[in-house]
């Protein structure tokens, strides 16, 4: 018996006037599997994000979270429900500190009310410091734990995506979407990404879904791989599959540079 | 007290009525980047209510003992006109401004006008255009039948106050009128007062009911603001609500995907700024005694240039605003010959082209450019 997906994703067509970004998109993510979704620029991907969040409602097809359907859900409800991301260019708050962006995103599990807070009741404390531990835990998992008290935007860039991450678990979902997480960052702090992944999907019992252009860190990290290009999916399979497959390596390189070895590293793309 | 401090006491005290008021503008125009124009008029009804609940609920009116009827008819006062005010504007951006949540920036400007005229017209037709006095908070201040009373005539009723006791054993106090206001001091009527011992009962002492110092009513109002503000940061900066408000008001698709349900915030947003302008409707009323539906008019546009004088976004802004308009407003003019003094209402527009002229972004604001 095959166990039931966390994410079903069936013919989902995203338009924008005369503009099809997902055509026909299919995606089923169990449990526990780590998928990468790669493609050339443009070919849909982090509108596959949007879509799966609820930031954009499909033109046509549905989409099922746990096989409840998430059509009409705000993406906080559909946040609600166990899905979080990170963003391809950071959307951190940026005023806000390190500690207190991590704390925002607690917001789901918080139970004390308006009043609670004025009259400082029993529940309120004891909710502010489980809340205060919890995201102060998170940020040592992330080795930002000496930068909580600064602002966000005064962290390196590698630093705030890993913030991003971390702010991203303080919901505590069950599907994770990693929007191009190694994007700026060097071989080393890319390395470190890559077992930080590979931990936080055991320890939290996640699932993710990742787009990233870092062709090595995809190969390496990921069990299954699906291409898009033009906002259709040519092409999906594990990591040897598809680093053999004729039609990815057309979409990446152009039709002449058929039998060449994909590049182990895309060149850097401005976020944004 | 020197006309300098007593001027800058009545600049400080109108200050944070301002304060109150650009409060809720800013933390509007932080969350949803719209200037409310309406906010004028929650303020409007808060003092309406507050104008309701001192007439029927006046410390006069009240069967409790003084000053503990003071305390309660006043807080009454301030709960009502805060949760009105309040309820308000939950309401106003349910209705008006949230189904424009998607329009362009000025169509809900304009909106937010339009809510403003419309409030104002209500006002017209349930409260009536007319003026109305503001009924006065009363405390009842103990006098000596003394000799330095000589002369003088009550400023207001005077009662004797004697204890009865029940025929159960309980003593009560009860009071009883023995002169009008403006009626002559009369040692001799007092001395009988106290011989006959009304009822037989021990006379208490003599008390003359007054309105409520305005001195003391300055002091309250600028007490009330420094509560009001370390509320509001402490809510803002320590609570869940107050980091979800931040966050909408940094990056409102990131909070949503982090589970923040930006609907409710924004609607608390409101609620609060309400709350606030609510407050500032009562005192306003208290201090400068009068209601009527376009008070919230020019208080609200100069609350408006407050904040943005402060740094439209700034919390702190907000109150550093207010209390420096308000000096300016009572201290240029108490130095100006008198025929100017009709142009006091000027200064704040004054102030207005000078901050946007040389520093848009307010003295506490920082000039974050456009996002794309």
């Amino acid at each position: 018996m095959t166990p039931t997906p966390l994410l079903h994703a069936q013919r989902v067509t995203k338009r924008f006037g005369g503009l099809t970004a997902v055509a026909d998109f299919n995606l089923t993510l169990l449990p526990g599997e780590l998928v990468g979704l790669i493609g050339p620029n443009g070919a849909g991907k982090t509108t596959a994000f949007n879509l799966i969040t609820g930031v954009y409602a499909p033109s046509e097809g549905h989409i099922t979270l746990a096989q409840q359907p998430t059509r009409g859900l705000t993406p906080d409800r559909i946040a609600a429900r166990g899905v979080s991301r990170t963003f391809q260019n950071i959307r951190l708050f940026d005023a806000m500190t390190v500690l207190e962006n991590v704390k925002t995103a607690y917001n789901l599990n918080t139970r004390y009310t308006f009043l609670d807070a004025i009259l400082r009741t029993r529940r309120f404390r004891d909710e502010e410091d489980l809340i205060h531990q919890r995201a102060l835990d998170l940020l040592r998992l992330f080795r930002l734990e000496d930068d909580a008290h600064a602002r966000a935007d005064s962290l390196a860039y590698g630093e705030q995506r890993r913030l991003e991450i971390a702010r991203a678990l303080a919901t505590q979902p069950r599907l994770l979407l990693l929007d191009e997480p190694a994007a700026g960052m060097n071989a080393q702090e890319t390395e470190e990404l890559m077992a930080m992944i590979r931990d936080i999907k055991t320890r939290f019992d996640l699932t993710i879904l990742l787009i990233e252009h870092d062709m090595r860190f995809v190969m390496q990290l990921c069990e299954r791989i699906i291409v898009l290009e033009y906002g259709r999916i040519i092409a999906e399979g594990t990591p040897q599959a598809i680093r053999e497959d004729p039609r990815v390596i057309a979409a990446y390189l152009g039709d002449a540079a058929e039998g060449v070895e994909l590049p182990p590293q895309e060149p850097h793309h401005a976020p944004g | 007290m020197s006309y300098l401090l007593e001027q800058l006491l009545n600049g400080l005290s109108l200050g944070c009525i301002y304060a109150f008021v650009a409060l809720g503008y800013t933390m509007v125009y932080g969350i949803i980047k719209l200037i409310n124009f309406a906010h004028g008029e929650f303020f409007m009804v808060g003092s309406f209510t507050g104008f309701f609940v001192l007439a029927f609920a006046g410390v006069e009116r009240l069967p409790l003992p003084y000053p503990l009827s003071l305390v309660v008819s006043f807080s009454l006062a301030l709960l009502a006109s805060a949760l009105a005010s309040a309820l308000l504007a939950v309401i106003t951006e349910r209705l008006a401004y949230r189904p424009l949540q998607h329009a362009s920036r000025i169509a809900v400007l304009l909106t937010a006008l339009g809510v403003s005229l419309l409030l104002q017209n209500l006002g017209i037709q349930v409260f009536s255009a007319e003026q109305k006095g503001y009924p006065e908070l009363r405390q009842y201040v103990a006098f000596e039948d003394a000799p330095a009373l000589q002369g003088q005539t009550f400023d207001g009723p005077a009662y004797v106050v004697f204890e009865v006791e029940s025929a159960l054993g309980d003593t009560r106090q009860e009071q009883a009128f023995i002169a009008q206001p403006g009626t002559p001091f009369d040692p001799q009527a007092l001395q009988e007062h106290k011989h006959r011992r009304l009822h037989g009962a021990p006379i208490d002492g003599f008390y003359i009911e007054r309105p409520i110092d305005v001195l003391w009513k300055k002091l309250l109002i600028i007490a009330a603001l420094v509560i009001a503000f370390a509320a509001l940061w402490l809510l803002v900066h320590r609570t869940q609500l107050g980091r979800a408000m931040r966050a909408v008001s940094y990056n409102p698709e990131a909070a949503r995907l982090m589970g923040i349900a930006s609907g409710r915030v924004i609607s608390a947003t409101f609620f609060i700024g309400a709350f606030l302008a609510g407050i500032g409707g009562l005192v306003w009323g208290m201090r400068y005694g009068k209601v009527e539906p376009f008070m919230g008019f020019l208080p609200g546009l100069k609350a408006f240039i407050a904040a943005v004088l402060g740094g439209i976004g700034s919390l702190p802004g907000a109150v550093v605003g207010g209390l420096i308009l308000g000096v300016l407003e009572v201290l240029i003019p108490a130095y100006l010959p008198s025929e100017y003094t009709g142009y006091k209402d000027g200064v704040a527009f004054i102030v207005l082209i000078l901050i946007l002229l040389f520093k848009p972004s307010g003295l506490l604001g920082r000039w974050e450019g456009e996002k794309v």
